[in-house]
C-alpha cells in the first residue's frame, strides 16, 4: 500500500519539481518586485581598439556591499561610486529615487569578443547580481571618434570644416536585388554616423521611378544603435522604410537618398586644460558643421515574369482566394452580391481578377473593390475583396461557371492555378415582370400595338377536321386525279380510233371515186339513149364534181375551177390534163345555160367526161 | 355509307356543342373552364382555326403567353390568311422578352412564301385538280386541231394550265407537310441556354425566352438543333419546347 505510495511520488517527481520551482521563481521575483531592487550593468557593445570607454553598474538602493566584476583584456580604472537622490512630488504623491552608480574606465588592449562577467553587490543582508557584459573590440581605421568627456582626449585628423565620407554616408539597402517583375522588395534608407549628429535638415527621397511604392510605418525619432560594418563601429539609424514592387523589367535603378546633416565638432584649438574644460556641449561652445551626404545609387534587376496563361492578370505573392454568394434563390430584379477575397501577401493593391462569365440574362455592375492591406517588414499583406453586384433579369435556372485565378509565387518561378467553385442560382418569377418587358425596343409598328387588347373569340364551328387528316392526300384527292386522267385518255383513244376510221373512209371514197363515176356515166348514157335529155350539163357537172370531191377529199358543193385547179396542180397532175378537164367543165357550164345541144355531142361530151376522168383517175392514183 | 355519314356528323354534333359550351364560359370570363371544354374537342379528335384561335385567347387572357402563341400559330396553320388570328398574335408577340430580328429575305422567296400563304392545303388541293382538268381539256383539242389559229391558242392555254396546276400542287404539298410535320415550335422554359452541341457541356451560345417561335432543323435523342429567324442556331433540350 505505503510502497504504491512511493511509486506514485517518485514517478510525478519531475512534475512537482518543476512546479516548486515556478513557484519559487514567482516568489523570488515577488521578492525582488517587493524591494525594487534593480542591479543593472552597462556599457557599449563595440568599441575601437585603444579607445577608452565606460562601463557602469547601477543600483537603485543603497548598497552595503559592491564586488566588482573580474575584468581580463581590458586597462581598467575605477571603480567610482556616483551617488544620486532625487524626491519627487506629484500630485501629492511624495516618491524618492536613488541611484548609486559604480564607473570603470576601460581601455581596449586586443582584438575580439569578450565577456566581462556580473558584478555582485549585498543589500541588507541579499546578494544581488548584475548581467554580463558582452563587447566586441575592433581594430579601426577610422581616426573619428566619440569625444570622451572624462579624459578629454583631442580628435586628431578633424580638419576645419570637413568631414570625411567614410564617418557619415547613408544607404539603401535593399533585401533582394535580383526579382521578378511585380515581386516585393523591402528598401531600407539607413545613416552611418561616427560623428555628433545634432539634427537633420532638407530630406529628399529617392523616386523609386519604375516601382509601386507602399510606406511601412517607421518611429518619427530616428534612434541609433551601434553596428559593425567591415570591422568598423558606427552609430546607425533607420530613416524610413518602403515595401518596393517593380513594374518595369530590366534593370532599375535607385535613385540616391539625399540628407543635411548638422555635426557638432569640438573647437579646433591648441588648448589648455581651461580650454578643454569648456570645449564641450555643456559649456556650447562647440561649433556646428553642415554636410550634405548622399547614397549611392542601387541598381536592381528585374525579371520578367515566365509566359502566362490567359487569366494571370499580373498577381505576384503567395495568394489565398475565397468567393461568397449571399442568395442562391431569388426571384427576378433582386439583387445578389457576388464577393470575391484575394488574401495573402504580395501586390495586392495592384491586382484585378480575370474577367467572370455571369449569365447573359445577368445585370452586372462594377464591383466595388476594398482593400484591407498594410505593410511590415515582411512587406505588403491583407486582403482585397471585390464586390460585384448582379441582378436577374429573367427567371429560370442560371450557373455561374468556376473560374480560375492564377497567381505567379516569386519564390518558387511558378504559376499556380486557383479554381473557384461554380454556383446555381435560381431565379423564381417576381411580381410585375410584364412590364419591365414591354420597355424594350419598340418598333413603330410595335408601339402602334401597345395598349391594345386581343380580338374577340370567333363563333364558326362548322369547320370542324379531324385532326391528322387532310384533303391533300386523301383518297378522294388522288381519286378525281386519276379519274381525270383516265377519262382523258379514254377520250384520246375513242378519237384515235375514229379519225383512223375516218382515214379509212377517206381512202373508200378515193379507190372508188372513179368507177362511181364511170357508173354514173353509163346510166347517164342510158337515160340519153332512152330520150332524156334533161339537164344532162348538168348531171354531167354533178358527176364531175363528185368525182373530184371523192379523189380529193374536199366537200365538192364549195367547188370551183380555180380551186379545182390548185388541188389538182398540187396533187401533182400535169397542167394539160388539168386544163382539159377545165375546158371541158367550162364547156358543161356553157351548156347548162345554153340550149340546143344535139343528141350526137351528149354523146361525145360523156365519152370525153370518161376518158378525161379516167386519165386523171390513173394519175392520181400513180401519185397517191 | 349512309350510317357512316350519320355518326360523323354526330361527332361534329357534339363537338360544336363543346364549342358552344367553351364559348359561352369564355364570355363569363371562366378561361380555365373554357379551356377545359375546348380541350375536349382536341381530345375527341377534331380542330379548326376556330378552336385554336379562342383557345389561343383563353391562354392570352390567363397571360399564359407562351400557349396562347403556340395555339395562334396552329390556328394560322389552317387558315393562314385569317385577319383576327394575326393581329391577336402580333400582340401576344409584344410580351415576349426575346426580340429577334428576322433576316432580310429574298423578295422573291418573300413573296412565293405569301402566295402559298393565302390558302390552306384544302385550297390549293381544289386549285390543282381544276387546273389539272384544265390542263387536259386544253391539251385535247391542242391536239385534235389542225387549225394553225386554234393550236396557238390551245398551246399557251395549255402550258398556262399547267403551270398553275405545278404550282398549286406544290403548294397544296407545302401547307400539308406543315400541318402533318410541324417545322415550327415555340419555346416553353422561361429561359434556355442554346448549346453549340447536342451536350450538357457544350459551349454556350446564346440564351432564348419562352414564347419565341423557332424553325427545328434536326433531333438527335433528347437534343432539336433550332434556328431562329435571323439566322442564329444551336442545340437545346426537347423539353423546353412545344411544336406547332
Amino acid at each position: 500500500m505505503v510502497v504504491k505510495y512511493i511509486v506514485v511520488f517518485v514517478n510525478n517527481l519531475r512534475y512537482i519539481l518543476l512546479f516548486t520551482l515556478i513557484a519559487v521563481s514567482i516568489n523570488a521575483n515577488q521578492l525582488y518586485a517587493q524591494n525594487q531592487v534593480s542591479f543593472v550593468a552597462s556599457a557599449p557593445s563595440a568599441v575601437n581598439l585603444g579607445e577608452v570607454f565606460r562601463i557602469s553598474y547601477s543600483v537603485n538602493q543603497k548598497p552595503d556591499q559592491f564586488n566588482g566584476p573580474r575584468i581580463d583584456h581590458f586597462q581598467f580604472n575605477g571603480p567610482m561610486l556616483s551617488t544620486n537622490m532625487s524626491t519627487q512630488i506629484i500630485n501629492g504623491k511624495i516618491s524618492q529615487s536613488s541611484s548609486y552608480v559604480y564607473n570603470y574606465t576601460l581601455q581596449a588592449t586586443q582584438v575580439g569578443v569578450f565577456t566581462i562577467a556580473p558584478a555582485e553587490i549585498r543589500i541588507k543582508g541579499k546578494t544581488y547580481h548584475s548581467n554580463s557584459l558582452k563587447i566586441e573590440v575592433v581594430k579601426s581605421q577610422a581616426t573619428n571618434q566619440h569625444t570622451n568627456r572624462s579624459a578629454g582626449q583631442n580628435n586628431p585628423g578633424t580638419s576645419g570644416r570637413q568631414i570625411a565620407n567614410k564617418s557619415l554616408f547613408a544607404r539603401v539597402e535593399l533585401d533582394k536585388k535580383n526579382v521578378f517583375k511585380g515581386e516585393q522588395i523591402i528598401a531600407t534608407i539607413k545613416i552611418y554616423s561616427q560623428v555628433n549628429l545634432a539634427r537633420f535638415g532638407d530630406i529628399k527621397m529617392p523616386s523609386y521611378s519604375g516601382f509601386w511604392t507602399q510606406e511601412i510605418p517607421t518611429p518619427d525619432q530616428v534612434s541609433l544603435h551601434r553596428e559593425n560594418v567591415n570591422g568598423v563601429i558606427y552609430n546607425v539609424g533607420t530613416i524610413k522604410q518602403t515595401v518596393l514592387v517593380p513594374q518595369q523589367t530590366g534593370t532599375l535603378t535607385i535613385e540616391p537618398f539625399e540628407l543635411e546633416c548638422y555635426i557638432n565638432l569640438p573647437r579646433q584649438r591648441p588648448g589648455s586644460f581651461f580650454d578643454d574644460f569648456f570645449n564641450n556641449d555643456f559649456f556650447g561652445t562647440t561649433r556646428t558643421t553642415i554636410k550634405r551626404i548622399k547614397s549611392p545609387e542601387v541598381k536592381v534587376e528585374v525579371k520578367p515574369l515566365p509566359p502566362a496563361s490567359q487569366n494571370f492578370n499580373g498577381a505576384v505573392g503567395q495568394l489565398f482566394v475565397t468567393t461568397t454568394v449571399d442568395h442562391m434563390q431569388v426571384k427576378t430584379n433582386d439583387a445578389i452580391t457576388y464577393k470575391v477575397i484575394v488574401k495573402g501577401k504580395g501586390n495586392l493593391k495592384l491586382i484585378d481578377l480575370p474577367p467572370i462569365d455571369f449569365p447573359a440574362d445577368f445585370e452586372v455592375y462594377d464591383p466595388k473593390t476594398t482593400n484591407n492591406t498594410n505593410a511590415s517588414l515582411q512587406g505588403i499583406s491583407g486582403s482585397k475583396t471585390f464586390e460585384y453586384l448582379i441582378i436577374p433579369r429573367h427567371p429560370g435556372e442560371y450557373r455561374i461557371p468556376s473560374w480560375k485565378f492564377t497567381y505567379f509565387n516569386p519564390e518558387s518561378g511558378k504559376y499556380i492555378n486557383r479554381t473557384l467553385p461554380a454556383c446555381k442560382i435560381t431565379v423564381a418569377k417576381g411580381k410585375d415582370e410584364n412590364s419591365t418587358v414591354v420597355s424594350g425596343n419598340l418598333g413603330k409598328e410595335d408601339i402602334r400595338l401597345l395598349g391594345k387588347d386581343i380580338r374577340f373569340i370567333k363563333n364558326d364551328s362548322s369547320r370542324f377536321n379531324t385532326i391528322g387528316k387532310t384533303f391533300y392526300g386523301s383518297a378522294l384527292f388522288k381519286g378525281l386525279y386519276l379519274s381525270i386522267l383516265l377519262i382523258w385518255i379514254l377520250l384520246f383513244v375513242a378519237r384515235r380510233i375514229k379519225a383512223r376510221r375516218m382515214a379509212d373512209t377517206e381512202g373508200l371514197k378515193f379507190r372508188k371515186a372513179f368507177i362511181i363515176a364511170h357508173r354514173q356515166l353509163s346510166r347517164l348514157h342510158a337515160r340519153m339513149k332512152k330520150g332524156d335529155e334533161e339537164h344532162l350539163p348538168e348531171s354531167l357537172l354533178k358527176i364531175i364534181w363528185k368525182y373530184l370531191g371523192d379523189k380529193l377529199n374536199l366537200d365538192f358543193s364549195v367547188l370551183e375551177p380555180e380551186s379545182v385547179k390548185n388541188q389538182l396542180t398540187e396533187s401533182g397532175i400535169n397542167e394539160d390534163e388539168v386544163n382539159r378537164l377545165i375546158s371541158l367543165i367550162e364547156e358543161c357550164q356553157f351548156y347548162q345555160y345554153a340550149p340546143g345541144l344535139k343528141k350526137a355531142d351528149y354523146n361525145n361530151l360523156i365519152n370525153q367526161t370518161n376518158k378525161i376522168l379516167s386519165q386523171i383517175d390513173r394519175l392520181m392514183n400513180k401519185t397517191k | 355509307m349512309s350510317a357512316c355519314l350519320v355518326s360523323i356528323s354526330g361527332q361534329t354534333d357534339e363537338s360544336t356543342h363543346h364549342f358552344q359550351q367553351a364559348n359561352q364560359y369564355y364570355l363569363n370570363e371562366d378561361y380555365q373552364h373554357a379551356l377545359e371544354s375546348y380541350q375536349q374537342i382536341l381530345q375527341s379528335g377534331y380542330e379548326s382555326a376556330e378552336l385554336y384561335y379562342n383557345m389561343g385567347n383563353a391562354y392570352y387572357k390567363l397571360n399564359k403567353i407562351p400557349s396562347a402563341i403556340l395555339y395562334y400559330e396552329k390556328a394560322l396553320v389552317l387558315k393562314p390568311n385569317d385577319e383576327d388570328i394575326r393581329f391577336n398574335l402580333s400582340l401576344a408577340n409584344q410580351l415576349t422578352t426575346d426580340k429577334i430580328e428576322t433576316l432580310p429575305q429574298f423578295f422573291i422567296s418573300r413573296w412565293y412564301r405569301s402566295l402559298t400563304g393565302l390558302l390552306d392545303e384544302k385550297g390549293w388541293s381544289w386549285i390543282s385538280i381544276a387546273a389539272f382538268l384544265l390542263f387536259m381539256i386544253s391539251l385535247m383539242f391542242l391536239l385534235q386541231n389542225r387549225s394553225y389559229r386554234f393550236r396557238k391558242i390551245f398551246f399557251t392555254g395549255t402550258v398556262m394550265f399547267f403551270i398553275i396546276a405545278l404550282f398549286s400542287f406544290t403548294s397544296a404539298r407545302k401547307q400539308f407537310l406543315r400541318r402533318i410535320h410541324p417545322q415550327y415550335a415555340i419555346i416553353f422554359a422561361p429561359s434556355i441556354t442554346t448549346k453549340s452541341t447536342p451536350d450538357e457541356g457544350g459551349t454556350d451560345l446564346f440564351i432564348l425566352h419562352e414564347g419565341t417561335k423557332v424553325h427545328i432543323e434536326d433531333q438527335i435523342g433528347n437534343w432539336i438543333e433550332i434556328k431562329m429567324a435571323d439566322g442564329n442556331s444551336g442545340w437545346i433540350p426537347e423539353k423546353t419546347l412545344r411544336v406547332i
